[in-house]
């Protein structure tokens, strides 16, 4: 019994890892062709009174048609 | 089925098919890089239409109808986790932080997201540089937020003595990155080596002790274990430019010098945290011990950890490539696939003892080949050394007949 | 779990009832059959575990109907995993508290 337990652990764990490397070289594969930085963040001054950059604000009309949608 | 010789000479074809496959993959990582820095930093402009070079860190960004320069982006590394961190910050005339680029990191991208996904790098957007950045951490990523800070302050300097006329930052020697536990590392080692070799008739009581101080200390307490990710970052070379954490390289050393010395693994049995997890977890739900003998089931991990340690030289990011569930259980910080590994090792420990050590561990196919390899240079040298003696002896009965013969 | 069908929502209920009331029937009689000696504590230390067992399930899935998948998830494996651990620590307790019968 154990020893099924431990050859099934063995298989799914097996497959697991192989996704998870399979997913790593796709990332990175992208990461290099992209020629992009890894990651950027800009300074937006159209609001004088914060020093904090503006974030996008939550278009609340679009979230509220979708989620109508969705529980429909 | 097959004759010992018979399999001892595949096992030399693997394992120097091996190392071949290790350098293949590191020659083939060098063709791949292309030096696309000044690209990526033209893209980084804000307000400038001509980006020029005024030295290798320090970039002008200049516009048609302006005299002067109308910003500058500054280039700057840090060491973190697998190597080093680029980053390259866009300033404006007067000085202020207008644009941050993360260009490039070995940093294992869970802890990197950390860090980028908490507002550390917001904070920094609109200073300016003419005072010291004030730059906050983030806990759990420490390497990571330390590499990226360094970087930031020195890609921040290289533009501040272009537009002020002054530097501000400190050179900070590597060796302040060594710590405590460091010294931890070595001394528990020492210990674990002395309660393997004593016959004391409390052995497995002193060795439990080492195993749960490591699983808290190495484990809990600082995440800073080995796996196939410190395995690539050591073959790789990655720590000659300098590591922001030595603690697990320092472990990892210390255990392949000892197998190669007496040809026996002390950490499995007595140091590994996440083999002291799986001991408690199998003492609470009363596991017992099976393994599984197959050929597939011995030769997989092999395959596996060849094809990570190939793929981490390949693109020179050995810390990206780890498949062990230590991060999550540890750290609390990885991949999801990484997350559904953990919570089976963890279930599965309860009912077989230390099932991630008896499948997929990454440290028996790494023993397995330091051992071979030893016993197999063992028995050059021996071979070798037998050939000595045999022509010693002849020379010896030469010289013994040819006085016989004199003397008559 | 089908709030909009208003025949498999009640079905599925009363069958996540009825499952229920197998599983304290069966740990009541397997805890006799395995002379476990259970009395009112023992009874609320393994009634608290459920609660929390059955909690945790029902949360993780409603995150994950929330459209909230990646905490569903984690929620299910950290605090589902950390309730295996402490059933299996409860089992060992319990089993360790026997009463030994002459």
């Amino acid at each position: 019994m154990r020893k099924k337990l431990l050859f099934m652990f063995y298989i799914v764990s097996a497959m697991i890892v192989c996704v998870h490397l399979a997913a790593r070289v796709n990332f990175l594969n992208k990461l290099q062709t992209g020629n992009a930085p890894l990651f950027v963040i800009t300074y937006s001054d159209n609001n004088k009174e914060s020093s904090l950059p503006i974030k996008e604000s939550i278009n609340y009309k679009e979230w509220a048609t979708k989620f109508e949608e969705q529980t429909k | 089925m097959y004759s010992k010789k018979r399999i001892d000479f595949w096992k030399k074809v693997a394992s120097l098919v091996s190392v071949s496959l290790l350098l293949l993959a590191w020659y083939c990582g060098s063709i791949r890089i292309s030096d696309n820095q000044s690209d990526m930093v033209d893209q980084l402009l804000i307000n400038g239409e001509l980006l020029t070079q005024i030295h290798p860190r320090l970039y002008q960004g200049t516009s048609a109808n302006e005299l002067s320069p109308v910003e500058f982006i500054g280039l700057g590394s840090g060491i973190g986790y697998g190597g080093i961190t680029e980053v390259a910050v866009t300033v404006s005339s007067q000085g202020d932080i207008q644009r941050v680029a993360v260009l490039s990191s070995k940093d294992t991208s869970s802890y990197l997201d950390k860090v980028l996904q908490s507002n550390l790098m917001e904070k920094i957007l609109g200073e300016n540089i003419k005072v010291s950045l004030e730059i906050d951490g983030v806990s759990g990523a420490t390497v990571s937020t330390n590499a990226l800070t360094d970087a930031i302050k020195q890609a921040a300097d290289s533009v501040r003595v272009q537009v002020f006329g002054f530097s501000m930052l400190e050179n900070e020697e590597p060796v302040s990155h060594f710590r405590w536990l460091d010294l931890m590392a070595i001394a528990m080692f020492t210990m674990a080596i002395l309660v393997n070799k004593t016959r004391h008739r409390k052995k497995s009581m002193f060795n439990w002790a080492i195993l749960l101080s490591s699983m808290c200390v190495f484990g809990f307490y600082s995440s800073s274990l080995f796996s196939s990710s410190t395995m690539g970052i050591l073959i790789s070379g990655a720590w000659f430019s300098g590591l922001g954490n030595y603690t697990s390289l320092i472990l990892l050393s210390l255990v392949i010098l000892y197998i190669i010395v007496s040809n026996r693994n002390v950490y499995c049995t007595s140091l590994c945290p996440f083999g002291a997890t799986q001991e408690c977890l199998a003492k609470l739900g009363n596991a017992k011990t099976t393994s599984l003998t197959n050929f597939f089931f011995e030769w997989f991990p092999r395959g596996l950890l060849l094809t990570t340690l190939c793929l981490g030289l390949y693109f020179r990011n050995p810390a990206s490539f780890s498949y062990e569930p230590f991060g999550i259980m540890f750290g609390m910080i990885g991949s999801i696939y990484l997350f559904v590994l953990t919570v089976l090792a963890i279930v599965t420990s309860l009912v077989v003892k230390r099932p991630w050590c008896r499948t997929l561990c990454p440290m028996n196919p790494m023993t397995d080949f330091i051992r071979f390899n030893r016993q197999w240079f063992k028995s050059i040298l021996n071979k070798q050394r037998a050939k000595r003696e045999i022509m010693e002896a002849n020379q010896m009965a030469d010289v013994a007949v040819k006085s016989n013969e004199v003397s008559k | 779990m089908f709030p909009q069908s208003t025949l498999l929502d009640p079905l599925f209920w009363m069958v996540l009832g009825a499952i229920q009331v197998l599983v304290f029937t069966g740990a009541n009689q397997w805890a006799k059959e395995s002379q476990l000696g259970m009395n009112w504590w023992k009874w609320s230390v393994v009634g608290f575990w459920w609660l929390s067992f059955i909690l945790t399930i029902a949360g993780a899935f409603t995150l994950l109907g929330e459209n909230e998948g990646n905490a569903g998830w984690y929620v299910l494996g950290f605090v589902g995993t950390l309730l295996v651990i402490g059933g299996a620590a409860i089992l060992k307790v319990l089993v360790l508290l026997k009463p030994n019968h002459p």
